[in-house]
């Protein structure tokens, strides 16, 4: 334990004093930096847009309920195509309805993930579930393909290069030098110098990153006070760590494999390229031919066959006229305004019916080939990194999707609600309005972000125990050789 | 001359030797046959898939019975993105723009679902393809070819051996350079005959054909980029002191320009043409339609003007499908302008991301091969107008058949199912690939202006390598 502080310190001080490690350091802080403020922009941004979503609600609304009891009490005409005192024009019939919004969380600046990919806000109506999960963000495509230079990205593709840097002569400069033999005549274990030449370069990396991190937070004005939060900023710690180490393990078996220093680089560096680059790329396009996701072209049409087959039973022409042109029904109160809701949902609750086996189905499919793909992010460190980063951000896949279940949920009580009161041909009052169902995001809960966090941890951890095992037996081994 | 070539063959054959060299050239094979293999299936499923959506729904559509004419165009059609042939060498925004939009009367609505939303977090690396391969690969594949190419020899204090000799150092560094470019198209000799089988194949009768200038266009691209990458690397060898800064140097930029550029071309993209979210576009087209003129009076007064009558009641017309007309006209042309606003933003960013491809030839060459593949945004947008103008023409078909036949019946009016098949089939024509290798002209330009810059580097370099 002396001997490793002893390491420990006397290498900080060499790295203290080397312009390189230096030069390094800064770029990786500065890196850090821009990341993490690139992603509280894209935060706070997001927040601008849930709040606008939010207040342009509030102003339907507002607007709804005063001239729904407004139309009630006989005050204003009625039976417009936009009268809210009909559910079947409150609801959302034809579009509209309310939104169910995903709130960034508190660590959502240090990884924009998924994110950009996917609208935060979705608004709900009585159209079927399938439209309204269709509704994209507007972003364009070229930027989404490019992706991000957000903290995560610096930290899955940057910080290992810098690790390679500082680590890829850990032993081999020792050699080249002649230093090697003389430290070893030393009473110190070769794994006791490792372990401190390792720990004193993850202990600098990890306080600029650390250091930086928290800089651009107090900065941006990044929340990261409250139990939860700091929990996950801690798991995020192990996460970075974990990383490192993988990185740092790799670098010191390659240095034991006694090649030149110039040979560790290029073999550090090609399994940065493999692991992070090419396994990766290959891996998704593999993947995707081995288990194709289902087609949704084939879905859009698959859904068309099931209501056609139910427009077919329920065709009556003028409905069908008056349920594409609300707008056109004659007369300004007309009493069959309700009537021919009733009649569209009725259709719509038809098609919906025979189009939810192949909905179904291809919701299996997809989930299917989701379990089959996920497993391949094994292959790769870096992979894995990134879906750690993204659970713990919130931005990643799991949590959309339970966020699209929860929206599934929201709209199947938003129909209840609504289409008895088309069917039974109520009016809405302001009172009425109150009653409509709210959508109240559920965040998971802490456990299950967790354990998916220890997943992927646990596929960082096994490559390092396995390379910590190589690079012991290799320093058991090592004689020095002449 | 002779003692180029002589330089150059020598060089050929320590490369060949060079085992370093020979695992990184197999890994490149190998990548590259997997990467054809999976794109030309993926672009074989993509392609069956739409065409029997494509069809699909045209059948629906003179499937349906005796109706309003108005009524069928709200049954409307969906419109779905096709794929190209090229696509298979480079999947461009392939996944990241939505496949399919439904045409109906009234609105002009987005592409949904893109296919990137369907696939997990590990998408983003992005995808394995010939383009990424070119573009991000072979150059390491240069690199560790050529940074020893100068610099090595003056560590081994053979070059000055080699200048003593009164060989020009012009000479050695031209030569060097023949030598690995000879080494690499030998290497990748096997890549480009594969590439051409697969994509031979892959294409339907005719595709092959019209895709040559687009494939011309590819090869001079990427041509460019890697000759730009080799020139640029035996320069940087030329100049550095030790083999080891060379390729220190060579790497770096070699992350800057795959890594780091695009990237931060992307934020000042955003930060200088901002788009809209979809809350502020729909906002903005709620208060646009709210702002319409009435459409009753609008119609009335057309409709009197056009026919030369005085009352609605003289019009051999029904006022209703005209007036549906000039709604029609009005919305479209709101649409319009409000989607190409955002259209135009995303095409000013691409533009910032073109310019930065003057400081970085990843970038020129990224946007050279999307476009001259077929899958940027310019082809996803082209598609989506195509599809418009089809949006278009079939809601004017049956909006003026209803307004020339139904005066009387109005809504009552009954499109025989004759009536469907006056629309014809959607046929899309992509455009020209011709027009398309003009359109690129400044990124291969750019391309062009690295392969220069790196030659002025190498001459400069070889000067101060004068024996003294």
């Amino acid at each position: 334990m002396r001997q490793l502080m002893a390491v420990l310190r006397h290498e900080c001080r060499l790295l203290r004093t080397d312009g390189a490690v230096i030069l390094a350091a800064l770029l990786l802080g500065l890196a850090v930096v821009y990341g993490v403020w690139n992603g509280a922009r894209w935060v706070a941004s997001a927040r601008q847009t849930l709040q606008l979503a939010r207040a342009t609600e509030a102003e339907t609304i507002a607007r709804q309920r005063e001239e729904a009891d407004a139309i009630v009490a006989g005050r204003l005409p009625g039976g417009s195509f936009s009268d809210p005192s009909v559910p079947g024009v409150v609801g959302g019939t034809f579009g509209g309805g309310r939104f169910a919004l995903l709130p960034p969380e508190p660590l959502a600046v240090l990884s924009i993930g998924q994110s950009d990919l996917r609208p935060s806000y979705v608004q709900v109506s009585l159209q079927p579930i399938q439209t309204v999960l269709s509704r994209d963000e507007i972003e364009n495509p070229q930027t989404l393909l490019v992706g991000r230079f957000d903290f995560a990205f610096v930290l899955v593709y940057l910080f290992p290069l810098v690790i390679i840097a500082l680590s890829y002569q850990l032993l081999s400069a020792e050699r080249e030098n002649g230093t090697l033999s003389l430290l070893l005549s030393q009473p110190i274990a070769l794994g006791t110098l490792l372990t401190g030449k390792v720990l004193a370069r993850l202990l600098l990396l990890l306080s600029v990153v650390g250091g930086m991190v928290a800089i651009a937070s107090l900065v941006g004005g990044i929340d990261l006070a409250g139990a939860e939060t700091s929990a996950r900023l801690l798991l995020a710690g192990v996460v970075i760590i974990a990383y490192g180490l993988f990185w740092f393990a790799l670098a010191v078996v390659i240095n034991l494999l006694r090649s030149g220093s110039a040979a560790n680089a290029l073999a550090l560096l090609a399994a940065w390229l493999a692991l992070v680059v090419v396994v990766p790329a290959t891996v998704n396009v593999v993947a995707a031919r081995l288990y194709p996701a289902p087609s949704r072209m084939e879905l859009v049409q698959a859904i068309r066959r099931g209501s056609d087959a139910a427009e077919a039973k329920a065709a009556q022409l003028l409905a069908e006229y008056f349920r594409d042109h609300p707008d056109m029904v004659p007369g300004g109160a007309n009493p069959n305004m309700s009537e021919f809701y009733s009649r569209t949902i009725a259709v719509q609750t038809e098609a919906e019916a025979s189009a939810a086996p192949i909905i179904e189905r291809f919701a299996t499919q997809m989930a299917a080939q989701r379990r089959l793909v996920d497993r391949f992010q094994y292959l790769s460190p870096a992979v894995l990194t990134r879906t750690a980063l993204n659970d713990l951000a919130g931005s990643g896949d799991a949590r959309y999707q339970d966020f699209v279940r929860q929206i599934e949920a929201y709209h199947a009580r938003w129909r209840d609600f609504f289409v008895a009161r088309i069917m039974r041909q109520s009016k809405m009052g302001s009172a009425d309005h109150d009653r409509i169902p709210l959508f109240q995001y559920v965040a998971e809960s802490e456990a299950s972000v967790r354990a998916r966090v220890v997943r992927s941890l646990g596929g960082l951890f096994v490559p390092v125990g396995v390379l910590v095992a190589v690079a012991s037996a290799l320093a058991r081994r090592h004689r020095l050789s002449t | 001359m002779n003692s180029t070539l002589r330089i150059a063959r020598q060089e050929m054959r320590s490369a060949w030797r060079d085992r370093r060299f020979l695992g990184a050239a197999a890994v490149v094979l190998l990548l590259t046959a997997v990467a054809l293999l999976t794109g030309a299936g993926r672009y074989r499923d993509i392609r069956l898939q739409q065409q029997a959506a494509a069809g699909e729904t045209y059948a629906q559509w003179l499937a349906q019975p005796a109706k309003n004419p108005h009524t069928a165009t709200h049954y409307g059609m969906y419109a779905f993105r096709p794929i190209f042939v090229t696509s298979l060498f480079d999947h461009g925004v392939d996944s990241y723009a939505g496949v399919a939009a439904f045409l109906e009367p009234h609105r002009q609505n987005d592409f949904a679902f893109r296919p990137a939303q369907d696939a997990g977090g590990a998408s983003r690396f992005g995808d394995l393809s010939v383009a990424m391969i070119l573009q991000v690969l072979v150059p390491l594949l240069i690199i560790i070819l050529s940074f020893g190419a100068v610099a090595g020899e003056r560590e081994a204090g053979t070059l000055r051996q080699l200048l003593s000799t009164g060989v020009a150092a012009r000479t050695i560094a031209f030569g060097k350079l023949l030598g690995i470019a000879a080494t690499l198209a030998l290497a990748l000799a096997p890549a480009v005959v594969a590439g051409g089988v697969v994509l031979w194949m892959a294409a339907e009768a005719g595709d092959f054909v019209s895709s040559a200038p687009r494939l011309a266009g590819l090869a001079a691209a990427y041509g460019l980029y890697l000759a730009a990458w080799l020139v640029c690397s035996i320069a940087v060898s030329a100049s550095a002191r030790t083999p080891r800064l060379a390729l220190v140097v060579l790497l770096a930029c070699w992350g800057m320009a795959t890594l780091i550029v695009p990237r931060a071309a992307v934020d000042v993209a955003r930060a200088w043409h901002p788009t809209p979210t979809r809350v502020d576009f729909e906002r903005q087209v709620a208060r646009d339609l709210a702002a319409l003129p009435d459409v009753a009076a609008q119609a009335e007064r057309q409709a009197l003007a056009a026919y030369g009558v005085r009352t609605i009641d003289e019009l051999p017309v029904s006022f209703v499908g005209y007036e549906m007309m000039v709604a029609e006209a009005n919305t479209t042309a709101l649409y319009e302008r409000r989607v190409s606003e955002v259209a135009r933003a995303f095409e000013r960013q691409n533009e910032v991301q073109r310019m930065f491809g003057v400081l970085d030839p990843a970038l020129a060459v990224r946007s050279a091969s999307m476009a001259l593949a077929g899958t940027d945004y310019a082809h996803v947008r082209h598609f989506a107008n195509a599809a418009e103008q089809y949006r278009q023409l079939f809601v004017t078909l049956m909006n003026d058949d209803w307004t020339r036949n139904a005066r009387g019946k109005d809504f009552a009016y009954v499109g025989s199912v004759d009536l469907w098949a006056t629309v014809p089939p959607f046929e899309y024509a992509p455009p020209a690939g011709a027009e398309v290798v003009r359109q690129q002209a400044s990124s291969l330009a750019a391309l062009g202006a690295w392969v220069v810059l790196g030659v002025i580097g190498l001459v400069a370099a070889t000067r101060r390598l004068a024996p003294t």
